[in-house]
């Protein structure tokens, strides 16, 4: 016994020492085993172009054609900056585990994009050192990323600093969220309801009433699976009066909700759920949910509102909604619906760092990399490639030079369905699809020159100092908060429950540190 | 790799081989190579990774250089309030799974076994293996069918036939205990009844021809022949188990009480828990340090059980 | 006397197969509504709620899933016979060769090396070493070799129950007798171990196969190509899209939207029938192994 025990140890301590041997150049990028070939090629004459590896998640599976596509826009990227990039969309699922595999293997990856909600997201990925800082690069071989991003509105690139350096351009999609309600047009209608009139919380409440009473489908589920009924997102709808909202900004989805700091020109960090207005809101929701007007299963849902919507789940929701969201819901959940707004919403550095494109530490072609992600910002015909394929072939234009599927091909069997023009450099540069106004861009452009932009906009929190904390608290969040924000819970009893384990797992340690960091945040501004 | 195997060998035979006389190599080695071999590519070379444990990871400099930094990364297991929850519920709801499946398949293994029907015995054994095959998100997706407020077979349709009063399953961690053993006996049970059946059949007919002729009826011969003959393997399966204690099933307690949080006291466990942990950050060190503490202590646990069975029965004893 | 005998033998075998009824009952009827729920339409599913009887019927899951996908599904479903057949014959070949040679009692190394074996299944490196090791040290990454050797290949719990079974079934005295006729060590595992094995031996493959089967752990880590997708792969990629869409739908904003609930069921049945059309083909070694048994003595 003691004689394996001894041997397993000899044996795992000469693996680690094998394992070190056999990669002694992962640290070093430019010599690494899985350099790229063309690493030493470029050297040779008659300037071969550049391979680049260029990552995003994909959201509808990986497309059939995408080689297809690639030889194209490689043949294109080719003749113009004489870079040949690999496209490697990773199913969205996935993108967290891969892209961080990937990092540390030092693996080919040239241009990444990031994304919320996990490791890879932007400010996760700064604290790990695991991208580039572009403060230098960036304008040196791409200067116009930057002027394409402040083209649209000049606050954006705040929110790609940290510590005063520049780490990312966030992709260009609509960054405006305003607040909606949303319920079907014919339930109104048969009981004469008038959702367009209401102002605030008890107008909405009547509503809600009369339908519950007589349909038997529940009214209101929660608009995503986090459970949240009668709020959403970063702002906190006032039931008083909707006109009057109050700004509540908890930085960015990366730490959400663990400390904020609320109305304008406020820099004091409070825990929010020690807030009246989260008591309020939750009793609210409780009283909702025994009164019979939220679905019962809103806290463990798993579906969105909009698929529970459409399958008759429930009447409506409540919930964050981008430009033409009226129109978008009916297309959705396949019912007319009667869709008003109830709140402005605001930009903060959440919502830019949602998905920013980045260069990863494995980039050993900072030229090749950063001058194809500006062609990503500022060539129309790159970008309709990426989004939707190769024209003629997996799809054709309508006479307002707006996107159709060619004859005999649907979403489901397009070869090259990528489903997310969102993601790619600037989805202003990208055609819209025939069901979109044909102005969609325009309209969407001036509305984000316009959007209100958060107090602390550009400030965003460093976790690494309170990882252990965020570790508990996330716990303690998910035990509390669904249950709590959906009705199921009763906040008499699970409210100062949910505040003394928020205190026990180090809420107020959270709330400090994020506090100095804001105080040093505005005294450098 | 077969080489630096080789070397390492001679250390731990020398003391056994004063027995008898024998080469150091002999034909049974070479029968254990190749899946020695992969054992250690596939396990134990990893397992040299474990140092990432007590590093902390900085990406610019690679894994191999960053700095350590001890026990730090073990600490956000222990600095929790739920420390003392997640621990009682793995080990408890893991002792519950061990005693049921191996009670379980013990029985339903034998039952099979002794089905004369051979049609009967094959329509037994595909049917009862069926749920191994279904993943544990279709489990949670099955589960959530039966046990939904707004669309569940027992909410909607069978309570209201008996009268009875909805039960808000997702909310009410009353239940659970009983449901989350019983999801997973019904998931497992495949398995683990095949592994028994095939113990079973294996066993010499003579024994019962034996039995049979000295009047022993078919109760007696189950429990003087059949289960004696089963023990070793029971043991080696509980074994095997008592060394993952620490490890919960994490589908099972994630998936299936659909990460409800009212449900938390009783469903919440030491994977669950890491998991929520790291979910924002995905720190590979912590996940490391995580699966070191749960790999020592299950380690420790088996040591002593091991060292139980081999005071009471040598033979049985796993090494 | 005979008739008597055979009378209450009958009724033992009655009570005996109710008791079983009740656990195929148990498996099969959930399993019954997971095929129900995946031809139900999704409208009634969330009224009505789940149901055996339907009130109106879709097959709207399979025409998705097909129509999405036909190219893709029969290539996976080749990617998946093909490594479930390869590696379930390769671990049969390895694994019980182990676990035999650490059931003779004569082997000299026997404790040490059921240890080595026993400690795999305690430790594990974790994901990022294993990855970092089959990609670098092996290159593995977008080969088929990804499918079949990260893991799936066998691990110390078959080794560990072929080790009980073979240290309880195969008498020392069987291979004393075989020895002194001259055979070698490996001749006796061949031609006289295996075949009195085939219970344990189609357990376990059955078990090894089922794993390669439904695998798609390995292929979410080492494939990013979608012509190497196997079956599990590229449903659990549907699914595992799906859910995590729904999760940031607030954060991902799609061009179109995404179908939901009853795909899983369908995706589940997809993926389930064929293994089980297979099952009876391992079947007929657990008779086998009886008849033989009964040979030996």
């Amino acid at each position: 016994m003691k004689k394996a025990l001894v041997l397993i140890l000899a044996f795992a301590m000469l693996l680690v020492v094998a394992a070190g041997c056999t990669q002694p150049s992962t640290s070093a990028p430019t010599s690494g085993p899985t350099a790229k070939p063309s690493g030493s090629e470029t050297t040779k004459a008659a300037e071969p172009a550049k391979k680049i590896v260029y990552m995003y998640p994909a959201t509808s599976g990986i497309p059939v054609e995408l080689e297809k596509v690639n030889r194209a826009i490689s043949d294109y990227t080719i003749g113009k900056i004489n870079v040949d990039p690999t496209l490697s969309p990773i199913e969205i699922a996935n993108y967290n585990t891969q892209a961080m595999l990937m990092i540390t293997g030092n693996e080919d990856l040239d241009v990444m994009e990031s994304m919320p909600g996990g490791p890879a997201h932007f400010t996760a990925m700064i604290a790990n050192n695991q991208i580039k800082d572009l403060t230098e690069l960036g304008p040196q071989y791409a200067p116009g990323i930057a002027k394409a991003v402040d083209a649209v509105n000049p606050g954006f690139m705040a929110g790609m600093t940290v510590g005063g350096r520049v780490y990312g351009y966030p992709a260009l999609f609509d960054k405006v969220t305003n607040y909606y309600i949303s319920l079907r047009k014919d339930v109104l209608d048969k009981h004469n309801l008038d959702l367009t009139k209401i102002k605030n919380g008890a107008d909405l409440e009547a509503i809600v009433k009369v339908l519950a009473e007589n349909e038997s489908i529940p009214v209101l589920t929660a608009q995503t699976v986090d459970g949240d009924v009668l709020t959403a997102g970063t702002l906190i709808v006032n039931y008083d009066n909707f006109a009057d909202n109050i700004i509540v900004d908890f930085f960015g989805s990366n730490v959400a909700m663990y400390g904020a700091v609320m109305g304008e020109d406020n820099t004091k960090v409070i825990n929010y759920y020690e807030s009246d207005l989260f008591k309020e809101q939750v009793e609210m929701t409780r009283r909702w949910y025994e009164a019979g007007y939220i679905n019962r299963d809103a806290a463990t849902q798993t579906e969105t509102s909009v698929q529970i919507i459409a399958a008759n789940g429930a009447l409506g929701t409540l919930g964050a909604g981008e430009m033409g969201v009226e129109t978008n819901y009916n297309n959705r959940t396949g019912k007319e619906m009667v869709t008003v707004k109830i709140a402005d919403g605001i930009v903060n550095s959440g919502i830019v760092q949602k998905f920013v494109w980045t260069i990863p530490m494995t980039c050993d072609e900072d030229e090749a990399a950063l001058k194809f992600l500006e062609l990503t910002y500022t060539d129309e015909e790159l970008v309709n490639m990426i989004n939707y394929g190769i024209k003629g072939e997996h799809y054709v234009l309508d006479d307002q030079d707006r996107i159709c599927l060619p004859e005999g091909v649907t979403l489901q069997n397009n070869p090259y369905n990528v489903n997310a023009s969102f993601l790619f450099g600037s989805q202003y540069l990208a055609k819209v699809w025939e069901t979109d106004r044909a102005d969609l861009r325009a309209v969407v452009k001036e509305l984000n020159k316009n959007v209100a932009v958060a107090p602390l906009m550009g400030f965003s929190v460093n976790t690494v100092p309170i990882s252990d904390e965020i570790g508990q608290l996330r716990n303690v969040m998910d035990q509390y908060r669904p249950g709590l924000v959906a009705g199921s819970s009763d906040p008499a009893v699970a409210l100062p429950e949910f505040l003394a384990r928020l205190e026990a797992a180090g809420i107020g340690t959270v709330i400090a540190e994020v506090q100095s960091q804001v105080d040093a945040f505005v005294a450098n501004r | 790799m077969e080489a630096r195997m080789k070397k390492k060998q001679p250390s731990a035979e020398l003391p056994l081989a004063r027995r008898r006389r024998r080469r150091w190599f002999t034909m049974l080695d070479l029968m254990l190579l190749p899946g020695l071999v992969y054992l250690i590519i596939n396990n134990y070379i990893p397992m040299g990774g474990l140092f990432i444990a007590f590093k902390k990871i900085d990406y610019s400099l690679g894994i191999f250089k960053s700095p350590w930094v001890g026990l730090r990364n073990f600490r956000f297991l222990f600095s929790t309030e739920d420390a003392y929850i997640i621990t009682r519920n793995t080990i408890l709801y893991n002792i519950a799974f061990i005693i049921l499946l191996t009670a379980f398949g013990v029985a339903v293994g034998i039952m099979l076994s002794e089905v004369r029907k051979r049609y009967m015995t094959k329509f037994f054994q595909t049917t009862i293996l069926l749920p191994q095959l279904i993943s544990i998100i279709i489990i949670a997706n099955i589960v959530f069918a039966f046990l939904s407020n707004e669309a569940g077979l027992i909410n909607k349709t069978i309570l209201p036939a008996l009268g009875l009063e909805p039960i808000n399953f997702y909310s009410t961690p009353k239940y659970w205990p009983f449901i989350l053993p019983t999801v997973f006996v019904w998931n497992r049970i495949g398995y683990s009844s095949i592994i028994f059946f095939a113990a079973v059949i294996g066993i010499d007919r003579e024994l019962y021809e034996a039995a049979v002729v000295d009047g022993a009826n078919k109760a007696r011969q189950v429990m003087h022949i059949t289960l004696p003959m089963l023990k070793p393997t029971i043991i080696t399966l509980t074994l095997i188990q008592v060394g993952r204690i620490f490890y919960a099933d994490f589908g099972l307690f994630y998936q299936v009480p659909m990460n409800s949080g009212a449900l938390f006291d009783v469903t919440n466990v030491i994977d669950t828990y890491v998991y929520r942990a790291l979910l924002q950050s995905n720190d590979i060190s912590k996940a490391s340090a995580a699966g070191f503490y749960q790999s020592i202590v299950g380690f420790v646990t088996v040591l002593l059980t091991n060292l139980l069975v081999r005071k009471v029965d040598p033979e049985n004893a796993l090494f | 006397m005979a008739e008597v005998r055979s009378k209450r033998f009958s009724l033992g075998q009655l009570f005996l197969c109710m008791i079983l009824m009740i656990f195929a009952l148990a498996a099969i009827l959930p399993f019954l509504l997971l095929v129900i729920s995946s031809i139900t339409s999704e409208e009634v599913l969330l009224v009505n709620g789940y149901s055996y009887f339907p009130e109106k019927l879709s097959l709207y899951s399979y025409e998705y899933l097909f129509t999405v996908n036909l190219a893709s599904i029969g290539r996976a479903y080749g990617i998946t016979v093909f490594i479930t057949v390869i590696g379930t014959t390769l671990s049969l070949m390895i694994a019980p060769m182990m676990a035999y040679v650490l059931s003779r009692r004569d082997y000299n190394k026997r404790n040490a090396m059921t240890f080595v074996v026993f400690f795999t299944m305690l430790f594990n490196g974790g994901l990022v070493p294993q990855y970092l090791m089959w990609t670098q040290l092996f290159g593995i990454k977008n080969t088929i070799f990804a499918l079949l050797f990260p893991n799936l290949l066998f691990n110390g719990f078959f080794v560990l129950i072929m080790k009980s079974y073979f240290t309880l079934n195969i008498h020392p005295a069987l291979i004393e007798a075989a020895k002194i006729d001259g055979a070698s060590e490996f001749y006796i595992y061949r031609k006289i171990v295996m075949p009195l094995s085939l219970p344990i031996l189609a357990t376990i493959g059955l078990m090894v196969g089922i794993n390669y089967w439904n695998d798609w752990m390995n292929g979410l880590y080492y494939i990013t190509k979608n012509h190497l997708f196997s079956l599990q792969n590229l449903l659990n990629r549907i699914l595992v899209t799906i859910r995590f869409l729904n999760e940031f739908a607030n954060e991902v904003r799609l061009d179109k939207e995404l179908p939901s609930i009853s795909i899983r069921m369908a995706m589940a049945v997809i993926g389930t029938i064929p293994i089980m059309a297979l099952y009876p083909f391992f079947q007929k070694y657990f008779v086998k192994g009886i008849s033989l048994g009964g040979v030996k003595g």
